[in-house]
């Protein structure tokens, strides 16, 4: 099934044009479509099909011959040993995912890694699915609270399918499949051994579905993850598409680039750029769900000479533990290769520590490898015998310990320019490598021992959790109502990671989702009203 | 090949070419008839007719065969490329220096315009000059001056390189792959490298284009000819050139030294002048006038069948290293062609040591991790481990055999340690 295109014409203007079909856009698509409320997609996808996924489980893939197509892509340009980025950032389909998005928006960046998509379904094809809820204390300073959430919480976690362990709340959440062997063991250690000092070890709740539900198919347990869904059990918002199409108050507008907002009358209008040219679009609202750099940038030539807006993001390291039981075991046949535990524990100064956990028996040796400081025969040799004991933990700090700007500008040759510089807080660094020691204590009273020397610190952005410049509540120019609605440009709402008001350690996905869905309910409660 | 890009709406249907046993006239003949031109050769040996283009005999300074016009096609339908070139300089009595060439291409001339040929390609010489330092460039400058006529040009063609290691190109692949130090006149000189299939596609189109007087066929970007070894010694044979400049007196002396010597590179005293008095030339317009796009060198170079070969080599060794056994061929043949898909650098020069007992890289393997050698092994690392041979060797063993072979394999690696760090600094 594929969604339709249709051309807007100017007679019958939406009520509402969404821009973006990443997670937020299209969460925020249904309850307006819902209440019936015209809506208008906006996506710069083009129509070109992204590389399939390939078939079979992980123990065949490292048997089949033409693995390396799968791995490095039919011409070996993904073969570039050097790479010291997230193995789910380097495939030919997450490669293909990436391409063009920094040219097309014209973006330069210092210290900073800017990870967007043009493709339908934005970052979302990459999602590592990890879907967590923020409490209280997650959402401290925002104007929404947890309890406002909850009903979106609810309504997307049951569109989109998660499993992991029964989460609190009732909300929706189904059996997950059966983890790898470190993380079971780390788990069961974890529930013999009482926390402490606020020390929390959990399943990861994953946007994966357990059983068929609208033409996905239920895991498998294939181990395959990284290389691309076979069954589309892992949740990407481009698989929605063709459900939404259904509505017959839908339009979906695809290989549309949108270069500038501009006010029209009561309402607003988007200057796209598309296969047929430039044109113009109108709509008395727009919502933008373009992913947080895309949108604040679009916002910040519409508000003009702003100046530089923070762009939050957490500050991330990773490291590597071992179950010395399960070294040099047999890699198994199949496996789950998402995130299977989740940790957090409050930092000193407030706030918390959060990360997920990784299995490695379904993971390429060769970045492993490239860490070891031994020869490479013996490293590829030492990571086999590892990987079937490895875990691999990602360690995130607040976005408070980022200090990122990004602004707007035009270069020499008059063409708009985004411009984001990455810094973090002086003591982001130090924090980290303490949250590393405090893992690795807890982790080795679990039975599971850390690499010397594995902890390794990404640089900013490498999260690829954008998010606060539009934040709601504050009275700064950028900032927006707790209805999403940008304070300076009403008619304007901004449902993406764009508006959230902090960061909180934990992944951000499934909030910025139930977030567009509760600033979507109101619209259309408004809409519905004023009619 | 393909030349799928010479159109065939040419008006030009056949091609008389002379010298087509050459260097380049070979390679111009493949392509011309893969193009779909119909093609007649004229050559002094009869020539191994390949059942396609239609073989005359015929000299430099005998007139043009009356069979060599196609009686099915009208005269301004047909084109002579002219490339055979006299390299004894046969004088005539009244011209010493210009000789059988200049002799032999008016009378070429003077057929093609009693034939009222549509066009007559002359195949000249970035050192076409009229005070050029060798015999070569001053007589194909002189040969230059009589293409007056419409439809005459002149291509001047930069250094080729490419193809059959024939011509210059042979000379200096065969310098690259024995001379451990290249004594060197002036090796700061630019040269204008142009790949054999480039030149080959500038000519065809030049028979089809309406173009005057002469035109450069050669790269628009030159690079000192030092360089231009060192790639060639570094992307055909994996070796490391070193280049001493001399100056060029004394290599003048050393080649008729070469002379005497019964074995080793005959080097022909006209060409190292020739390359001494080479000049740059401006062809960026002309390169457009003809449509030509000129690769640079050493990535167009790497595509040769010589420098797959090293980088064949190269894989072979890396990967023996990390699989601890000879690599299947379809493994080295794609190692092969991610160092191609990788980056702008070519094969590694490896000593031979390395390639009889590859295991000796661990004596040697860069404890920095940027290090060249140290990159390719995490190529052969990532590639060893995505095929069925890697799999099957690091399923192999059982839990125990792991863990011990892991144990010694990193006693052995403590060992050596400082061995590779010693390495490192020596190489620095």
């Amino acid at each position: 099934m594929r969604p339709r295109f249709s051309h807007h014409s100017g007679s019958n203007c939406p009520e509402v044009i969404i821009v973006g079909s990443g997670p937020a856009g299209v969460s925020a698509a249904w309850p307006l479509l819902e209440a019936g409320v015209t809506v208008m997609m906006i996506d710069a996808a083009s129509e070109v099909p992204l590389p399939a996924a390939p078939r079979g489980d992980i123990g065949s893939f490292r048997r089949d011959p033409s693995r390396w197509k799968v791995q490095f892509g039919g011409n070996l340009a993904g073969v570039d040993p050097s790479g010291d980025q997230s193995p789910k950032l380097t495939t030919p389909l997450a490669r293909e995912m990436l391409a063009g998005f920094a040219t097309t928006i014209g973006l330069r960046v210092r210290d900073f890694l800017a990870l967007g998509s043009l493709s339908r379904g934005g970052l979302s094809n990459i999602w590592g699915a990890v879907a967590a809820v923020y409490d209280d204390e997650d959402l401290a300073g925002s104007p929404v609270r947890h309890a406002d959430l909850l009903p979106s919480y609810a309504a997307v976690m049951q569109r989109i399918g998660v499993s992991g362990s029964a989460g609190a709340d009732g909300l929706p959440v189904e059996e997950g499949p059966t983890l790898t062997a470190p993380a079971q063991r780390l788990l069961s250690a974890a529930s013999r051994s009482p926390s402490r000092n606020g020390f929390v070890l959990e399943r990861t709740i994953n946007a994966v579905v357990m059983s068929e539900r609208s033409g996905r198919e239920g895991c498998a347990r294939c181990g395959m993850c990284l290389w691309g869904c076979q069954r589309n059990s892992i949740y990407a918002s481009g698989l929605e598409l063709p459900q939404l199409c259904r509505f017959p108050h839908f339009r979906y507008f695809g290989g549309a680039l949108v270069r500038s907002l501009l006010p029209q009358g009561k309402g607003h209008a988007l200057e796209i750029s598309c296969k047929n040219g430039r044109m113009l679009l109108h709509a008395p609202r727009i919502l933008l769900a373009a992913g947080t750099i895309a949108t604040t940038s679009l916002v910040l030539r519409r508000l003009g000479s702003i100046g530089s807006t923070r762009l939050l993001t957490n500050p991330v390291g990773a490291m590597a533990f071992m179950i010395p039981a399960l070294f040099a075991t047999p890699l198994p046949e199949r496996s789950f290769a998402l995130g299977q535990l989740s940790y957090r524990f409050p930092l000193r100064d407030g706030g918390r520590a959060a990360g997920v956990i990784y299995g490695a028996d379904a993971l390429p040796l060769v970045g492993i490898a490239g860490r070891l400081p031994i020869s490479r025969p013996a490293a590829l040799r030492l990571t086999r015998a590892l990987a079937p004991s490895l875990l691999l933990a990602t360690c995130y700090l607040p976005g408070r310990f980022s200090a990122n700007t990004l602004r707007v500008a035009d270069d020499d040759n008059q063409r708009q320019i985004v411009i984001i510089e990455g810094v973090q807080t002086e003591d982001a660094r130090d924090t980290l490598i303490a949250v590393g020691r405090r893992l690795a204590r807890e982790m080795r009273r679990l039975g599971a021992f850390a690499l010397p020397g594995s902890l390794t610190i990404a640089q900013p952005g490498a999260d690829a959790h954008y998010a606060g410049t539009l934040p709601m509540g504050g009275n700064g120019p950028t900032a927006c109502a707790p209805t999403g609605e940008l304070k300076a440009c009403p008619g304007l709402y901004i449902a993406d990671g764009a508006v959230l008001t902090d960061l909180p350690a934990k992944h951000c996905t499934l909030t910025i989702m139930a977030n567009a869905d509760r600033i979507a309910r109101y619209l259309a409660a408004r809409i519905v009203s004023e009619r | 090949m393909s030349v799928g890009v010479v159109a065939l709406a040419n008006v030009v249907r056949h091609i008389i070419v002379t010298g087509a046993s050459g260097y380049i006239g070979s390679r111009l003949v493949e392509m011309a008839l893969a193009a779909g031109w119909k093609v007649t050769v004229l050559g002094r040996q009869p020539l191994r007719s390949n059942g396609v283009a239609r073989p005359i005999q015929w000299a430099l300074g005998a007139p043009l065969p009356a069979d060599a016009t196609d009686p099915d096609t009208s005269a301004d339908a047909q084109a002579l490329i002219h490339l055979a070139h006299d390299w004894t300089n046969a004088p005539s009595s009244e011209d010493p220096e210009g000789g059988l060439n200049i002799e032999g291409t008016r009378t070429l001339l003077r057929a093609s315009r009693a034939h009222g040929l549509r066009r007559f390609v002359f195949v000249s010489s970035q050192s076409a000059r009229a005070d050029a330092a060798n015999i070569y460039g001053r007589v194909k400058w002189r040969i230059e001056q009589e293409l007056v006529g419409p439809g005459e040009v002149a291509g001047r063609v930069g250094l080729v390189y490419g193809g059959r290691p024939q011509g210059m190109f042979g000379l200096l692949t065969r310098l690259a792959a024995r001379a451990p130090v290249l004594p060197m006149v002036d090796p700061w000189r630019g040269v204008q490298p142009i790949h054999l299939d480039e030149v080959c596609l500038g000519l065809l189109r030049l028979v089809e284009g309406d173009q005057v007087g002469w035109l450069g066929i050669a790269s628009p970007y030159s690079i000192p000819f030092g360089n231009f070894l060192k790639i060639l010694a570094r992307e055909l044979h994996g070796r490391h050139l070193l280049v001493l400049p001399i100056p060029h007196r004394l290599a003048l002396l050393a080649c008729d030294a070469l002379h005497i010597v019964p074995f080793g590179p005959k080097i022909d005293r006209e060409r190292i002048l020739g390359l001494v008095g080479t000049q740059p030339m401006e062809c960026a317009d002309h390169l457009t006038t003809l449509g030509l796009n000129v690769e640079p060198f050493a990535e167009r170079l790497r595509r040769e069948p010589a420098s797959r070969k090293t980088a064949l080599a190269e894989g072979r060794v890396m990967l023996k290293y990390i699989l601890r056994r000879a690599p299947g061929s379809a493994l080295t043949r794609r190692y092969a062609r991610a160092l191609v898909a990788t980056g702008p650098h070519g094969p590694l020069p490896l000593p031979r040591l390395l390639h009889a007992s590859p295991a000796l890289l661990r004596v040697i393997e860069p404890v920095n991790r940027a290090a060249p050698l140290a990159r390719r092994l995490a190529l052969a690392t990532a590639l060893a481990e995505a095929s069925p041979q890697g799999e099957q060797m690091l399923a192999r063993a059982g839990r125990l055999v792991r863990i011990l072979s892991g144990l010694a394999d990193l006693a052995l690696d403590a060992l050596l340690l400082p061995l590779r760090l010693l390495a490192g600094l020596l190489a620095r």
